[in-house]
């Protein structure tokens, strides 16, 4: 399944044809027409990449599970998961929105980190992952729709919001969000197409 | 007989495809994978979802998105709304914030489609790398209209004590969440090697 390096590499975003050079770590490699992000130096390895989705995975664990918010209203007190907010979104009703919260701050995130440990725990283990092309379609696709970042602040606005109600406190969850997102971001930029190729 | 050149989104690598039928599904020859070609019938459909996205943008902002009891009685809140309370809370960068993802990002989104699909036919030459450009700005920044969904899925989640107070979401909801999806798979459907091509 490695691949050689392609010599030449299309710009997704105009089509330009580039011929492949090396890069240095860091280096940021753009469309010589449009500008766009053609490929980046690699300072990942496959360790390192496998380190951090297994962090993702624990934080997405933590994040989902340990209440955002805790609000005190006159002695009573609730504490929410995003798990209970859109139980609570279902059972008012709000079907399709329920789903769209779920779909997007929950399953996307989860999806793509389970897409990445198919790939990666082959790799690390010296086999041939399967399905590598299959994951890295739907890699592609899922990305676009992964919105753990908008769901942190989004608690943010929520609390203030609810602080004319009554004493609300952020929880680990809404922490665990941000730094999600974090851990998101950083996979993402790393890549995964050069992982196929020949080294 | 032209030839394209296209790059497979998996693997990386450059196929030559001849431009000849579209109905033909060409794979990648090393790793198998589906190539995109571009699709000039493509614009239909991004005019499509932008019709219907400017459409719904009216309810979603002039309903009520969300309402909040106490024994006092109901207050319902529009998009609008929601931004004056944080902007008379003191917390005017959240209310920045929110204005721009909720109100301002989805109209911008849906005038610069418009334009990058228009100018495809009308305007092919024009200002070619600007127009990439704002293609991929308008495609990362869309999904931060997802906020005030997530406020109101939260805040309802957050508040409900019986009678002394709860939250409930509204119909305005609904149009607005739409309008997310909506401009997202606008932008997903518009293909930016489009901006590249000669219409005779």
């Amino acid at each position: 399944m490695a691949r050689d390096r392609p010599e030449v590499m299309v710009c997704e975003q105009c089509g330009a044809a580039h011929r492949w050079q090396p890069l240095h770590s860091d280096a940021v490699a753009r469309c010589t027409r449009c500008a766009a992000v053609l490929a980046r130096g690699h300072r990942l390895g496959v360790d390192a990449l496998l380190a951090l989705t297994l962090a993702a995975g624990a934080v997405l664990v933590i994040a989902n599970l340990t209440p955002i918010v805790a609000l005190d209203l006159r002695g009573n007190q609730a504490e929410t998961t995003l798990a209970s907010a859109v139980m609570l979104a279902w059972q008012q009703g709000e079907h399709t929105v329920a789903v769209l919260a779920a779909a997007t701050a929950v399953i996307a995130p989860a999806l793509l980190i389970a897409l990445r440990l198919t790939v990666l725990l082959p790799l690390a283990l010296q086999r041939q992952p399967r399905y590598f092309a299959w994951c890295l379609r739907v890699l592609h696709e899922v990305s676009r729709w992964n919105m753990a970042e908008v769901l942190m602040v989004a608690a943010l606005v929520a609390i203030v919001r609810v602080a004319g109600i009554g004493h609300a406190q952020p929880g680990p969850g809404m922490l665990g969000f941000g730094v999600l997102a974090l851990l998101m971001a950083a996979l993402e930029s790393a890549g995964m197409k050069h992982l196929g190729w020949r080294q | 007989m032209s030839a394209v050149l296209v790059g497979c989104e998996c693997c990386g690598v450059a196929a030559a495809v001849p431009h000849q039928d579209p109905a033909t599904r060409w794979r990648c020859p090393s790793c198998g994978h589906r190539l995109r070609l571009p699709e000039p019938m493509s614009l239909q459909h991004t005019w499509a979802w932008l019709a219907a996205s400017a459409l719904l943008y009216v309810p979603a902002n002039l309903l009520p998105i969300m309402s909040t009891a106490n024994l006092l009685g109901r207050t319902r809140y529009t998009i609008v709304g929601g931004i004056g309370e944080l902007w008379d809370a003191g917390e005017w960068l959240l209310a920045v914030i929110v204005f721009v993802a909720s109100i301002a990002v989805p109209i911008i989104k849906i005038c610069v489609l418009a334009l990058l699909a228009w100018t495809v036919r009308h305007a092919p030459q024009w200002r070619r790398p600007e127009r990439a450009r704002l293609y991929r700005a308008v495609d990362a920044v869309g999904h931060w209209s997802m906020l005030d969904v997530y406020v109101v899925v939260l805040l309802s989640g957050m508040v409900h004590f019986g009678n002394l107070a709860n939250v409930q979401p509204e119909p305005g909801l609904l149009a607005f969440a739409a309008v997310v999806i909506l401009t997202l798979l606008a932008a997903r459907s518009f293909d930016p090697r489009l901006i590249w091509q000669d219409h005779g």
